[in-house]
């Protein structure tokens, strides 16, 4: 293939009359400032996982860190009733995107690039009211037509991007819907330089006090795991086996990226003193993976010794479990 | 040639000879798989219909519609690059196709506007004794206007081998034309005209050629002409037993409006819609009910085209 091949006068005519222009990110915007109206790139947990995407920000949630979406589509062409047209000039970005107001989901702050662009706030407060059914009048002229039904060739391209959003987003609506599985606290931790973000892992261990949090890959390839300090550290906080257990993790990963021959990097989840207990047969016997306080033992009597107290006290994960033995008529 | 190089020369060029080889490269794979009767001015796929396709990728799409700063954007490899430019190419054919088919209903329009009851003023058209004013039509209401022509039938474009989707037969062309000077609070030109086409065919010629293949709906049979004197009766009783905020809850249906649009167009609350969309859906039911399928859907294209064409709505 020849790579000299002459450049055709009409090009240089169209690189003078549409010049493009290198897009223009603020560096001092980062993930503190994520706001309404931001348009940013969403990445999966795991990258590489699912695609990446560029989404509108309709809400920001700092206290639970995440934030809710819409997913962009370049193919304005193909807007159906509920997308709604972005033009270059409402995001000083040089292309047009369709804001899909059928296809919004929820994302760790994680997961959200620092903003490649902005829309008016009243932009997304239209495209939510567009995704509930109603649409204020100023921008009804930047909505597509409906879909005449299943048959329509849109349709298959509309959960084609529900399904792309679904696969960025499971992480999270899976947390925000089981809360117990995740300790948000741990989710304060912000992606930085290899040192901050090493205290920040040590700091999410400490803080997390339920469930089990998840951090993303990158952060996990910047702990020092033979480090004597982070050792140290990681010990007195969260104990010699919980830390042993993030050691097994972080090294399997490591050791799944070394055979596949690429880096992905991985979520790895931190197991807390619950979820350590629960390794624990006598733990899970008694109820600690569920976070019981309470057991009661059903038994026969001739199985029970005629001595055996009627209540006894065991220390699990989350405080004493009270084990109540009631008897079984035989 | 690498990514790298390709974002080296993308940054200090915007498009150079790097670029060039790999979307003619690109554009030839593509198009080589579909005809070029329809996609493109010749015969054949030869060097001057590449090249012809090439500028339109590049003029057009990339640089006027700037998204080949969405393709730099995106691509992090070689991969990603040539998967993301090869989509470009298909839109490119896409809108290529979508062209010819709205400049061949502005020709036919061109007809029914010269011959039909509209008075031509400098471009802009009305109906014959309307007060409309003169006065560009906002986005809103080129919307709105497409979604009163979208209710008129349109004949199936089955798959890329449909080589001249007529859309609208002679009579639904004029039945549009007439819907949208209905619709309009103002008067409308050819530039209106291919807004509202092309918003009408969004369904009809995606931008995803793929889908555009796998689309078969089938073909409406021909009505028995014996059966005209009941459809006419069905219409006029229809007609005589509707109000006209029950004409337009059916013609917005019928151009698949959503609920909670309609609801907001008639300025009423959505149960109150539904109530209402019932006594509508109700009244077809009874007249239509027990009657052959093709019947039916003729009695219903000819209650549209009725209420469309100037049905007393609210």
């Amino acid at each position: 293939v020849s790579t000299n091949a002459p450049i055709p006068e009409w090009l240089d005519d169209a690189l003078k009359a549409y010049a493009p222009s290198p897009l223009v990110v603020d560096p001092s915007d980062s993930l503190t400032t994520l706001m309404p109206g931001g348009i940013c790139y969403a990445v999966p947990m795991d990258p590489g996982a699912s695609a990446a995407r560029l989404v509108l920000v309709i809400s920001v949630h700092p206290s639970h860190h995440y934030a809710e979406v819409a997913l962009l589509s370049p193919v304005v062409e193909n807007a159906a009733d509920l997308d709604l047209r972005l033009d270059p000039e409402d995001m000083s970005l040089p292309f047009a995107l369709l804001a899909q107001g059928d296809v919004i989901g929820t994302l760790w702050g994680w997961q959200l690039s620092e903003p490649i662009g902005h829309v008016r706030a009243d932009v997304g407060m239209a495209l939510r009211l567009i995704s509930q059914g109603e649409c204020p009048m100023e921008f009804a002229g930047r909505r597509g037509m409906p879909f005449s039904g299943r048959s329509d060739p849109r349709w298959r391209g509309k959960e084609e991007e529900a399904e792309a959003l679904q696969a960025l987003a499971a992480d999270c609506v899976r947390t925000l819907l089981e809360p117990v599985w995740i300790d948000p606290a741990v989710l304060d931790v912000e992606l930085g330089p290899p040192l901050v973000v090493q205290e920040a892992v040590l700091s999410a261990f400490e803080t997390s006090t339920s469930g089990a949090g998840k951090l993303p890959g990158a952060a996990i390839d910047s702990l020092e795991l033979d480090d004597d300090e982070t050792r140290r550290r990681a010990e007195a906080s969260i104990g010699a086996d919980a830390w042993l257990l993030i050691q097994e993790m972080a090294l399997a990963a490591v050791a799944a990226d070394t055979l596949a021959g690429v880096h992905t990097g991985h979520t790895i989840e931190i197991p807390t003193r619950r979820a350590l207990a629960a390794r624990d047969p006598l733990g899970r016997a008694l109820g600690a993976e569920a976070g019981a306080s309470t057991v009661r033992l059903e038994t026969w009597d001739y199985l029970w010794a005629d001595d055996a107290p009627d209540m006894l006290s065991i220390d699990g994960p989350d405080g004493t479990i009270r084990v109540l033995r009631e008897r079984v008529a035989a | 040639v690498s990514i790298q190089e390709l974002r080296a020369e993308h940054e200090a060029n915007g498009i150079g000879p790097l670029m060039m080889t790999e979307l003619r490269t690109l554009c030839s794979q593509v198009a080589r798989k579909y005809p070029p009767a329809i996609f493109s001015d010749g015969p054949t796929w030869d060097a001057t219909a590449l090249d012809d396709l090439l500028q339109d990728l590049v003029v057009g799409r990339l640089l006027h519609e700037g998204q080949l700063a969405y393709v730099m954007l995106h691509s992090n490899d070689l991969d990603e690059f040539r998967r993301l430019m090869i989509f470009q190419v298909k839109r490119t054919l896409s809108g290529r196709r979508r062209r010819s088919v709205v400049d061949n209903l502005l020709e036919r329009s061109r007809q029914v506007l010269r011959d039909g009851p509209y008075e031509a003023t400098g471009g802009r058209y009305r109906l014959q004794g309307s007060t409309e004013p003169h006065r560009d039509a906002t986005e809103s209401e080129v919307r709105e206007a497409a979604l009163v022509a979208r209710a008129v039938p349109r004949v199936p474009v089955r798959s890329l081998a449909d080589r001249e989707p007529v859309v609208y037969r002679a009579s639904d062309l004029a039945l549009v034309l007439r819907g949208i000077a209905n619709a309009l609070p103002c008067s409308f030109t050819e530039r209106d005209l291919d807004h509202i086409f092309r918003l009408i065919l969004t369904d009809l010629l995606p931008a995803d050629l793929e889908a555009l293949e796998t689309t078969h709906e089938p073909g409406q049979p021909a009505a028995d002409p014996s059966l005209e004197p009941i459809i006419a009766e069905i219409v006029t009783t229809l007609m005589a037993e509707m109000d006209s905020q029950q004409k337009t809850i059916l013609r917005m249906k019928a151009s698949d409006v959503s609920d909670a649009d309609i609801a907001g167009s008639l300025g009423i609350s959505r149960p109150t819609l539904a109530n209402r969309k019932h006594v509508v859906f109700d009244r077809l039911h009874a007249a239509l009910d027990g009657l052959d399928p093709t019947v039916q859907d003729r009695a219903m294209e000819r209650l549209l085209g009725v209420i469309i064409s100037g049905g007393d709505e609210s």
